[in-house]
Formats: C-alpha cells, sequence, structure tokens
C-alpha cells in the first residue's frame, strides 16, 4: 500500500473530552472552584460526624448562644436551641442535593426531548416545541403551590417542582443543537451505512450536543439551589426536622440583629457554593468552545 | 441486465405555496458491473440530488430506479437493510462526514453494527482494524479522533468505513475536491485500487473534469437538472457534441501554459 | 515595489503540552514584486501562502505575530498601527478573497458598499461615488449596472458576487491586487471569466497582481511569474515556462505530475505524491520536503538547503539545484 510518509506523533490520543480537559486545567479560577466545591461537599457529607449533637436535637442550656468551642456548638445555635453546625451542613446535603439531582433529572429528560424534536424536524418537532412554549407561560409559583396544597411539604415536591421546569430550556437548547447537526455529513453517512433513526440519535446527535448543554448544566445548578432556596424561604420547600440552606436563610434573617451568626454560616455557605459553581460554569464554556487553529 | 437503471426520474421539491424546484427532469442513465461513470456538472446541475435519490435518502417524485432489475423504492424494511450493504457513498467534506466524537475505529466499524449485527464484537473490531490497515493507516491510530487527521487521511477512512461492507456499488460525491492536489491523486489512485481488486462499480461526481478524465469510463454530463450528453470518456472529451458540453470543456484550464494563456486571451 | 525581506510569521496555539506551542507558518520568506508583474504564489495548506499576505496587510489574528521587513513603496508594513494601514489597505493595495459572500455585507446595498470604499479613502461625495461607481461594475462586465446597484449580495450569483469584490478592490486605482483563491468557490465556467478579467486589468491599468492559488493550471491565464511555496518557505521561484517546462524542484515537479490534465492520454493512475503536508507543528530537520521526496539524500535530513540562482529570474531552494527530475 501507499507509503505515507510521516509517522504520526507518539502522543496519547486526545478526544475532545481529553482536550477540553486540559482547557480547564488551565483556567486557575475554574480549578479553585472545582477544588473548594469538592471541599464543600465532603465538608457537608463528612464533618457531622465529628459533632456530638443531632440534628434536632435540642440543648436547653444553649438557646440562642454565639459560637463557642466549649459547648462543641462550632456555628452556635439557633433559636430553638439546635445546633447549626450540624444544621448549616445537613442542610448544605439537601440544597447540593436538590441542586445536583434536580439538574441531572431536568437535563436528561431535556436532552432526549429536544433531540428527538430537533432530529424529526417537521409537524413533530413543531408539536413538541409548542408544547414547550405552553409550559413555559404557565405561571410556576402557582403550580408549585398547588401542589404544596394538594402534598403538603416535602422534598420530592421541590424535585419534581424544579425538574419540571428546568427541562424546557434544556429542550430547547438540544433542540436547536439538535437542528444543525441533522445537517451535518456524519449523519447522513449514518443513515447510508444503515443506522435507524433512534441509533443516530443515540449515537451521533446527542454526544454532539453535550458541549452546550455541560455549561448550561453547571449554570442552572446555582439557579436550582437559589430557587429551593426561595422555595424555603416562602415555606414551600423542606420539612422539618430537615432542613436546607434556604430555611436556615429564612429563619436567621428574622435574627439578623441579635444572634447574626445564624444568618451568616448558611450564607457564606450558599454564596461560596454558587460563586464556584458559576466560575466552573464559565469556565467550561471556554475550555469547549475552543478558538481552532 | 445493467446493474443499476435509472429511468425517467425526476426529483420536485416544494419550497411553499406556489413555487417548486426542480432539482432533477426525467433523467435516465444505466451503469454496468464493473463500470466507472462520471457525473458532471456545475453547481446547481442536481448531481448531489441525484446520488441522494439512488441512495433512497431522498425520494423520487416520478420515474423508478431499478437495481438488478428490481424497483428499490418497492423494497421492505429488509430489503432495504441489504440494500445498504450493497451501495455505499463517500462525501465531499472528509472531515464533516466523521462523528467528531467517535474513534477512528468505531466509525469504521459502525456499518457492521448496523448491517451485521450478527457478528460478535471481537470479530467487528478485526474487521475494522483490517480495513484501516489496509486504507494505509496505521493500527496505533484506531483510537484517535477524526480531528487529529488530515483531510486525505480523513477521507481515507470515509472509504474505509463504505468498503467494510464490500459494496457492489460505489457512489463517490466529489471526493477529492476539498483535498490538496497532491492528496487528490493518491486518494484517485486509492479508489482505482479498489475498483480493480474488488471489480465493483462506481459513480464518481465531480464538478472537475480533469479529475474525471482519469477516472471515468463513461461520462454523463448534467445541466440544470437535466442530462445533456452521456458518452465514453475519451469520445466526450474529444468530440463533445452538447453545446454545454463543449462550453465546459472550454471553460477547463489547459496544462499547457502557453496554449492556456492563448486561451484567455482569445476570450 | 513590494519588497519583502525574511518574513516569518508565528502563531501561538494550545498543545498537548502545558505552555502554548508555536506554530511557525511562515519561515523566513524573501520576495520582490515590480509594478506591472503577475505573480502566482502557489502552494498546498500549509504552505503559509495565505498567512504571508495576511501579515503584511495586518490581518493576522491575535494569536498571531510577524518579523521581518515588508517594504511598499518606500512605507514599511509590518506591524504597522491600523491608522497607518488603512490608508493603504483598500486604497494602494486591494485585496480580493476567495469566498466572496463573506467578504460582502449581507445587509447592505452592494451600491453602498462601493460608495463606502470611495468616501472612506477619497473623499468622494455621494453623487461622483455613485458614478464612479456604476461606471466600475460595468467595467467589471456586470449587466445593468445601475440597477444592480441597489442589489442585496444574496440577489447576485457567486460570480457576479465575486466581480463586486473585484469592482470594490478597483475603486481606488490600486498599484497592487493581492487575490487569495479567487475563484475556488466558483464554477469552471465562471473561473475562466474571472481570470480574463484580471488580467484585462492588469493589461489596462499595469496593476501589479498576486494570485494565490493551489490550481497550477490556472496561473498559466495570468501569471507571469510563479513562487512555490511548501511548510512556510520559498522552495523555487521562476518565469512561467521556467516552472512549467524546467522546473528544478522535487516539490514543484511532483505537484505538476500529480496534477489532473485535461490533455488526451489520461487514463489511469495519476501521479501522486506519497505523504502528506507536514504538521507545522513538527517539522521536519533539513529539508521539509525530504519525507516526500524521491530523491532525497543524507544532507537533506540534516541541513536546510540554500537558494541556488539557476538564472536571473529563476531561483531554487534544494540540494540538488541542478536536478532534471529524472529518476536515480
Amino acid at each position: 500500500m501507499q507509503d505515507l510518509g510521516i509517522k504520526p506523533q507518539a502522543v496519547s490520543s486526545q478526544s475532545p473530552a481529553g482536550k477540553a480537559w486540559r482547557r480547564l486545567a488551565h483556567n486557575k479560577a475554574a480549578m479553585f472552584s472545582l477544588f473548594l466545591l469538592i471541599v464543600i461537599v465532603l465538608v457537608c457529607v463528612l464533618l457531622p460526624a465529628i459533632s456530638p449533637w443531632e440534628l434536632d436535637e435540642v440543648d436547653w442550656d444553649n438557646i440562642g448562644t454565639a459560637p463557642d468551642f466549649k459547648t462543641q456548638h462550632y456555628f452556635g445555635t439557633d433559636a430553638n436551641g439546635r445546633d447549626l453546625f450540624v444544621r448549616t451542613l445537613q442542610g448544605g446535603r439537601i440544597s447540593l442535593m436538590v441542586g445536583l439531582l434536580a439538574t441531572a433529572v431536568s437535563f436528561i429528560i431535556g436532552i432526549i426531548y429536544g433531540a428527538v424534536a430537533g432530529y424529526s424536524g417537521g409537524k413533530t418537532d413543531a408539536l413538541m416545541m409548542r408544547f414547550v412554549d405552553i409550559l413555559y407561560a404557565l405561571p410556576f409559583m402557582f403550580f408549585v403551590i398547588l401542589l404544596t396544597v394538594f402534598f403538603g411539604r416535602s422534598i420530592w415536591l421541590i424535585f419534581i417542582a424544579i425538574g419540571a421546569v428546568e427541562w424546557l430550556t434544556m429542550a430547547r437548547i438540544v433542540r436547536g443543537q439538535s437542528l444543525s447537526l441533522k445537517q451535518r455529513s456524519f449523519v447522513e453517512a449514518a443513515r447510508v451505512t444503515g443506522a435507524s433513526h433512534l441509533s443516530i440519535i443515540k449515537r451521533h446527535i446527542i454526544p454532539n450536543t453535550l458541549g452546550p448543554v455541560i455549561v448550561y448544566a453547571t449554570l442552572t445548578v446555582p439557579q436550582v439551589i437559589l430557587f429551593e432556596s426561595f422555595l424555603s424561604f416562602l415555606g414551600l420547600g423542606v420539612q422539618e426536622p430537615m432542613t436546607s440552606w434556604g430555611v436556615l436563610i429564612a429563619e436567621g434573617a428574622t435574627q439578623m440583629e441579635s444572634a447574626p451568626w445564624m444568618l451568616l454560616y448558611p450564607a457564606t455557605f450558599l454564596a461560596i457554593t454558587l460563586f464556584c459553581l458559576n466560575f466552573i460554569g464559565d469556565g467550561l464554556r471556554d475550555a469547549l468552545d475552543p478558538k481552532d487553529r | 441486465m445493467s446493474l443499476l437503471s435509472v429511468e425517467n426520474v425526476s426529483v420536485v421539491f416544494n419550497k411553499g405555496k406556489k413555487s417548486q424546484l426542480t432539482a432533477l427532469n426525467n433523467v435516465s442513465f444505466t451503469l454496468d458491473k464493473n463500470e466507472i461513470l462520471g457525473i458532471v456538472g456545475e453547481s446547481g446541475c442536481g448531481k448531489s440530488t441525484l446520488a441522494r435519490t439512488i441512495l433512497q435518502l431522498q425520494q423520487a417524485t416520478s420515474g423508478k430506479v431499478n437495481w438488478k432489475d428490481s424497483n428499490i423504492a418497492e423494497k421492505n424494511k429488509k430489503q432495504q437493510k441489504e440494500l445498504r450493504k450493497q451501495i455505499q457513498l463517500v462525501f465531499q467534506d472528509p472531515l464533516d462526514a466523521l462523528n467528531p466524537r467517535m474513534t477512528v475505529a468505531q466509525i469504521i466499524a459502525e456499518p457492521l453494527h448496523n448491517l451485521m449485527p450478527q457478528l460478535s464484537k471481537k470479530v467487528v473490531h478485526e474487521k475494522a482494524v483490517e480495513m484501516l490497515l489496509s486504507m494505509g493507516l496505521q493500527q496505533e491510530q484506531q483510537n484517535r479522533y477524526p480531528h487529529e487527521f488530515s483531510g486525505g487521511q480523513c477521507q481515507r477512512i470515509g472509504i474505509a468505513r463504505a468498503m467494510i461492507v464490500e459494496p457492489e456499488l460505489l457512489i463517490c460525491d466529489e471526493p477529492v475536491s476539498a483535498l490538496d492536489v497532491s492528496i487528490q491523486a493518491q486518494i484517485i489512485n486509492l479508489l482505482l485500487d479498489l475498483k480493480q481488486q474488488t471489480a465493483m462499480s462506481m459513480i464518481f461526481i465531480s464538478h472537475d473534469l480533469s479529475v474525471v478524465r482519469h477516472v471515468c469510463d463513461r461520462v454523463l454530463v448534467l445541466y440544470k437538472g437535466e442530462v445533456v450528453e452521456v458518452a465514453d470518456a475519451e469520445t466526450l472529451y474529444i468530440n463533445p457534441q452538447h453545446p454545454y458540453t463543449k462550453k465546459l470543456l472550454n471553460a477547463v484550464p489547459l496544462a499547457d501554459p502557453v496554449k492556456e494563456r492563448q486561451r484567455i486571451e482569445n476570450g | 515595489m513590494l519588497s519583502i525581506n525574511n518574513l516569518s510569521v508565528e502563531f501561538k496555539v494550545d498543545s498537548a503540552s502545558k505552555e502554548k506551542s508555536i506554530l511557525k507558518a511562515v519561515r523566513g520568506v524573501s520576495l520582490s514584486i515590480k509594478q506591472g508583474e503577475t505573480v502566482a504564489v502557489v502552494g498546498e495548506s500549509g504552505a503559509g501562502k495565505s498567512q504571508l499576505f495576511h501579515a503584511l496587510m495586518g490581518l493576522l489574528p491575535d494569536n498571531g505575530s510577524a518579523h521581518g521587513e515588508v517594504d511598499f513603496l518606500g512605507q514599511s508594513l509590518l506591524n504597522q498601527p491600523a491608522k497607518v494601514l488603512n490608508k493603504i489597505r483598500g486604497k494602494d493595495i486591494g485585496m480580493i478573497f476567495q469566498d466572496p459572500m463573506t467578504a460582502l455585507n449581507p445587509y447592505m446595498k452592494i451600491g453602498r458598499q462601493l460608495t463606502e470604499v470611495l468616501q472612506v479613502h477619497l473623499g468622494t461625495n455621494n453623487k461622483e461615488a455613485r458614478e464612479a461607481a456604476i461606471e466600475m461594475l460595468d467595467s467589471v462586465q456586470i449587466k445593468d449596472p445601475a440597477d444592480r446597484f441597489n442589489s442585496y449580495p444574496h440577489e447576485l450569483s457567486g460570480g457576479m458576487r465575486q466581480r463586486v469584490v473585484i469592482a470594490m478592490a478597483l475603486l481606488c486605482k490600486p498599484k497592487l491586487i493581492i487575490a487569495d483563491e479567487p475563484t475556488t468557490a466558483l464554477d469552471v465556467t465562471v473561473q475562466t471569466g474571472i481570470i480574463r478579467l484580471l488580467r484585462q486589468i492588469h493589461k489596462t491599468q499595469n496593476t501589479s497582481i498576486v494570485l494565490i492559488t493551489h490550481d497550477l493550471p490556472l496561473v498559466a491565464g495570468l501569471c507571469d511569474h510563479v513562487v512555490v511555496m511548501y511548510a512556510g518557505r520559498v522552495v523555487e521561484t521562476g518565469t512561467l515556462e521556467e516552472i512549467f517546462f524546467h522546473a528544478k524542484h522535487p516539490y514543484t515537479q511532483a505537484l505538476l505530475a500529480a496534477t489532473p490534465h485535461n490533455d488526451s492520454n489520461q487514463q489511469g493512475r495519476m501521479q501522486a505524491i506519497p505523504g502528506q503536508p507536514p504538521d507545522p507543528m513538527h517539522l521536519p530537520s533539513g529539508c521539509a520536503f525530504n519525507p516526500r521526496c524521491s530523491f532525497a539524500e543524507d544532507n537533506c535530513f540534516k541541513e536546510m538547503p540554500e537558494e541556488k540562482t539557476l538564472s536571473h529570474t529563476h531561483h531554487v531552494v534544494c540540494h540538488m539545484g541542478n536536478h532534471d527530475g529524472s529518476e536515480k
């Protein structure tokens, strides 16, 4: 066979993901944020174990007291005498879980819906996207309140409520990507080599939409956490004794002047987490959108 | 019996309520076994639409396409899958024809996944690597991604993907137009070698008349969706009949610089 | 008129290693163009021919940098501030790019795009600019120029758009036109017309023309001199005849042999050049063509060849200065 001349360089394979990761690694703000986020997650998951106090245990001797190492109330106590260190971290677990899981669920629904709509095109696409438009137009808070009235406050309600809203934008983004991917030669090649429509969506369309989708997802997570905080602030979120940062902030806000630590700790955690997620999202967007040679 | 017979095929696109675009108008031709047919024409002549109609990616508005004497439009799903093993396509843009998120081995193996699912993973992988090597690429490159290859190499990968199912007809849609001159010659030689080894037929679509002259046995000229002339390659080039063919041939730059200078100045 | 001395163009790019790598697109090119000359700069992808001229026109992207000297009618061009370049670009040097659709603003009527050039560079008033524009449209052989004046780019065919772009380049009567692959995106029947137009412009106005292309046969219709580039360097220069009939560099010879012609006896295998154009990030040591050269000797892998003068117009950069192309 013909000589192809120069031997390929012995470099490790550069998948698009690999290249993007390397670019991200050069972004100091994003890397630091990622590190910090991992620290926060680990802290929320592991650290409550070092405290002798439980989530809903009332310390009658220390109601509404400031942080004090001697009493082992590292973040102080709330108006009911419950330890804030444990509550803040446990609340973090809830907030993060809601943030990540609700986003993941809406992610999955949105991608599949959007990919199918965009790829199908024509009437199917029009119908599917009009449905999305209608859902967009509905007053969301109204629904959440309605659901709360029927089913009571519950963490699952939050999941469903948030997931139900976030998938819409994801679907739109993926549908737009899908429409343009449909025109690429490799999709045509897949058809010519016998791929079914399902196979094309699975192997060719969806993997190639992941760039913008991942970026959008990381920027959605802070929105979701904030939204959950908002719902909790309004009293529509998690049930006692479970707590979340939003609930803690709501309670802390009422005691702001006399017991600032009650607001300070959960608010700081929330703020740092949101910052981190935003920086990571920005970094991902830059990493996944390179200027080609 | 000709291998492929296109009979009075027309393709009309509806562009809204009142306007229509006739991409192909009453096109007819045949293709025999072991023959290379060139289809030439300028932009908008319908050559790509014709390729897609033969491949069933586009429905003909009227007329029929016969493969081995049976109408391809009247085939059931199973038969259509069989057909995909027999007629394959090589694309114009070598890089765009490859999924950027799949490795080269996966890309070449995909037709086997789709059309011969009974084969084991191991066998499929072996065949893919074998095909990669026979296209002049190297074993170590099987897990690389398309953007790591040059245009010529991407086209080899595309050809490998098309050839892995051992088609009887290979349709090449401007396969070398996007490549450098020195690479064009490599790819053309590769296609000619493949044709010789497998005795397959080829349809070679191009706007570059000089390239077509090298490669094709017969040439068909398309103009605005209609067949304007069909002839043996040499006959067409030496003694074109239709005025459009003549115009087309006169427009091709000549190799001899002195003659080419004269051609330009005497326009 | 235009003299380029040891021009190098580099780009900072992402690479596998931690730091950004330097991609050398052009490595020490020197050439000169006299008034009234027509020069073809020929090469394949990676040759650096486009980057060379982008550099001297100040059109490099942010990650590109140029070194060397470029002198245009006594004015240094390289790395000048935009103010200085803007007086020359579009006025004394006209550029024609490959894709006419992207060279024209799709939201502006072509007439306005033409008059804008005159107003900016020559300060012409509206009425005179309009007349001059219509006259120019006529001279590039666009029918009904007064009507076409009010058309949008998408209403014109590819060939006509390219003529409009040429008209724009000609408006200020430039001394030099740089045409970067002006016919690649066009049909073959249209290509001939564009080349004829350029030839005519050259003859009537003694404008120098640089034609950047990878298509050798096209060169003969327009250009008297040819510069062949490979991997960022000039490998051979000469007159049209010298290059086409007496090429001395193995790459030039191979390129001529690999080009499909519209001549008789053209059936069957073509003369390919093995291998592929080199990766600019990993150039071979010595002469960049050595992996693909059928005549490479030991020296070719070690040292970069020097330029050898074969005649006052014919120069070749090869260790075997006087190679006639016959097999060893």
